[in-house]
């Protein structure tokens, strides 16, 4: 993606709601393109392209370290890479959001170029946001957002609705849950920002659905361990439980792994959740786990720095748009090029040829 | 049995104002296994979930589940036991649990290396990150509280840089696996099978280090020596024990047993997770030892208490799951039920400090 040389009137996608991929793919055919030699006439009269300039851009994670966000931090290097720029990934390990705030005003302090943030506590970032905009620092939100109608000024989001992934997600596997069946759905740490929502958007898929299914809520836990041995006992009270759904990486493995040691995917019994634990897509790939939600982690990483650049290139010309990064689903016919080694994925750190 | 207060029986012997009374014996009987308090406590909660799940807290596989997890924690609660008796504390256990078995399964993914010879690496590593605790503890004077909450978020830091922060699926090698921790076990063998025998495993493990360290606390000098250097720091030096020494070397049992619940959970699971143990392991894990009845002033302790604290943790744990405690409450379950159970041993153990 380094060579993508594109004038920002003519990235189409930037502000007219062109799904984000797509104009990705554009602006990657464009650079290809240049990059194989077009006509040299033409060549020859095209603009030089982007200048690359030293911003500095912070990013503040609620959970630093998780790997998660590997493929995110992987976009913001290829983004910087190719703009010129330069980052920050701070934050809290713990999902603290006072270490957050401070992280933030850090980087209003450090008189940072643009920050991302996740968006993790509805109000907490309010202050900070607004302080940032009024230093002309522009503030993206990325993978958590603030709920709809808040006074945040944060100018856009880049992620997942988390709502709305947890409900469409449901729909899809509700579809296998027979009429009046019961079902389990998990939470690793309940009331978290990022999965309370899709949590939510489970039960009341449910509720819409009207096929009298029913639910347990589970808290699984914290670490993995013990999220396998709570999901274990559920599903030994339970033993009639018509399908396991996670709504975060660790328990969906967790589910899968239940799944696996009891035969419940080839009981017919359906699982499903949310992120890619390499176990979850073993586990997709054996038929234990019906499918998960990739949230396009490396787009998370990458579509901030590309939207920060060039506001701030554009004197705020170019507005930060709104992009849902959630459109995908794995499933056994595609889990393949997941399992792969990709930087995409965060699987390897090596550029992708 | 294991409860380590030298002078504790003789005293319970003396002669009392109280009448002979049936009552009085069950106290004195009480006092002297300090285990016996906490034992009841596991024998009505299984009791009690035994009931509410209408039996199937007592089917073979559910205390499987139970048992795997009263091993995790036991070890660690053991762990902690040793050093609480000196009157010390490790939090850096969650970290050492996590960068032990993750470090096997990259070596052995990454450079091939066989699954033991990581083990081995590993458990090296837990010793030697006991030996770092231990040395910046009692030689730089820093309260081990402050010092392991130090080495936790280092090894945290180091454990999510070797590999990006991505699980990794370790490699399965037989019978390294087996004897660590994976369950062979088929509902069509037979109970009494050699593969019966690996659905305990990480129970199996914890019961034979819990054998061994009752041992050492009871049967040898390192064992009185570390009693001492926990219940009279400066007296204990004064008859020449050693005390430093003695404390680093509970460190590095600590870090070795964590070490190797890392390696276990890891073999068990078939992958070595960065965040696989985090903070909350080693929080419960003390709370396991402190139900079992070991104080955190030092000076005393029990690992086969830490063991059934271990058991009543984990079945509290899985125990509300299973009943179908909703998400939202059950941390409120499981908060009454540790600090309950905690009442119920300091009082015991009061009523015992007051016949005195």
């Amino acid at each position: 993606m380094k060579d993508v040389s594109v004038e920002p009137h003519q990235d189409v996608g930037a502000g007219s709601g062109l799904d984000r991929r797509r104009a990705l793919a554009l602006a990657g055919l464009a650079g290809a393109g240049l990059g194989m030699g077009l006509r040299p006439a033409a060549a020859q009269n095209a603009p030089a392209g982007l200048p690359k300039k030293p911003y500095k851009f912070f990013f503040v994670c609620h959970v630093t370290l998780d790997q998660f966000f590997t493929p995110t931090i992987y976009g913001v290097q290829d983004a910087c890479a190719a703009f010129g720029c330069t980052y920050q990934w701070t934050g809290s390990q713990k999902n603290v959001v006072s270490e957050m705030v401070n992280a933030m005003q850090t980087a209003i302090a450090a008189k940072a170029d643009g920050i991302a943030v996740c968006l993790v506590d509805p109000t907490a970032f309010d202050a900070p946001t607004a302080a940032a905009a009024a230093a002309g620092i522009p503030v993206i939100a990325f993978n958590a957002d603030v709920p709809t109608g808040s006074p945040n000024k944060r100018l856009a989001y880049v992620g997942q609705p988390l709502y709305q992934s947890g409900y469409n997600s449901a729909l899809k596997w509700l579809q296998q849950v027979p009429e009046g069946g019961h079902v389990m759905l998990s939470i690793s740490v309940p009331g978290s920002l990022n999965q309370q929502p899709r949590l939510d958007g489970y039960i009341q898929a449910i509720k819409d659905h009207g096929k009298n299914v029913t639910y347990d809520v589970v808290n699984a836990g914290p670490d993995p361990a013990t999220e396998i041995s709570r999901i274990e006992s559920y599903y030994l009270g339970h033993k009639d439980v018509k399908g396991l759904f996670g709504t975060g990486g660790s328990d969906t493995y967790a589910c899968g792994f239940v799944s696996n040691k009891y035969g419940l995917g080839k009981q017919g019994v359906p699982v499903a959740g949310f992120d890619l634990f390499p176990q979850t897509l073993t586990y997709i790939k054996n038929g234990d786990v019906n499918f998960t939600t990739d949230q396009q982690a490396y787009l998370q990483g990458f579509l901030p720095v590309q939207q920060l650049y060039l506001h701030k290139l554009s004197a705020g010309l170019v507005g930060p748009t709104t992009s849902d990064t959630s459109q995908a689903y794995v499933t056994k016919d595609n889990v393949d090029a997941y399992l792969a080694q990709s930087r995409f994925e965060g699987r390897t750190s090596a550029e992708p040829t | 049995m294991s409860t380590v207060e030298p002078s504790d029986r003789a005293l319970s012997l003396k002669p009392s104002r109280l009448p002979d009374t049936a009552s009085r014996r069950l106290l004195v009987w009480l006092s002297r296994y300090r285990e016996i308090s906490i034992a009841a406590v596991a024998i009505a909660l299984v009791a009690y979930f035994q009931i509410g799940s209408g039996g199937t807290f007592l089917s073979g596989q559910f205390i499987g589940v139970v048992l795997r997890e009263t091993g995790r924690l036991g070890l660690i609660a053991v762990a902690e036991v040793m050093l609480m008796i000196t009157g010390e504390i490790d939090l850096s256990l969650s970290s050492i649990f996590s960068l032990s078995p993750y470090l096997m399964s990259f070596l052995a993914t990454t450079f091939g290396l066989p699954l033991w010879v990581g083990a081995l690496i590993g458990l090296v590593l837990g010793v030697a990150v006991g030996f770092v605790n231990g040395i910046i503890t009692v030689r730089l004077k820093v309260p081990s509280l402050i010092t392991t909450v130090g080495t936790l978020f280092l090894l945290q830091g180091i454990v999510v840089s070797i590999h990006n922060s991505q699980p990794i699926v370790a490699p399965v090698e037989e019978p390294f696996n087996a004897i660590f921790g994976e369950s062979l076990y088929d509902p069509a063998d037979g109970l009494f099978s050699l593969h019966a025998v690996t659905a305990f495993t990480p129970f199996l493990w914890t019961a034979a280090v819990i054998a061994i360290l009752a041992l050492v606390l009871h049967r040898t000098t390192f064992g009185l020596h570390t009693v001492a250097t926990g219940s009279n720091l400066t007296g204990a030096r004064e008859i020449g024990i050693r005390t430093d020494r003695i404390k680093i070397a509970n460190f590095m049992i600590a870090g070795a047993l964590a070490a190797l619940a890392g390696i276990i959970n890891t073999a068990q699971f078939g992958s070595a997770d960065p965040q696989a143990g985090s903070p909350f392991l080693t929080l419960q894990a003390i709370a396991a030892a402190v139900i079992g009845g070991t104080s955190l002033l030092g000076g005393s302790g029990t690992v086969v208490g830490a063991l059934i604290g271990a058991f009543v943790v984990a079945s509290l744990n899985n125990g509300l799951v299973m009943v179908g405690t909703q998400a939202t409450r059950s941390d409120i379950y499981l908060g009454i039920a540790i600090t309950a159970a905690m009442i119920l041993n300091v009082q015991v153990d009061r009523l015992r400090t007051r016949r005195r």
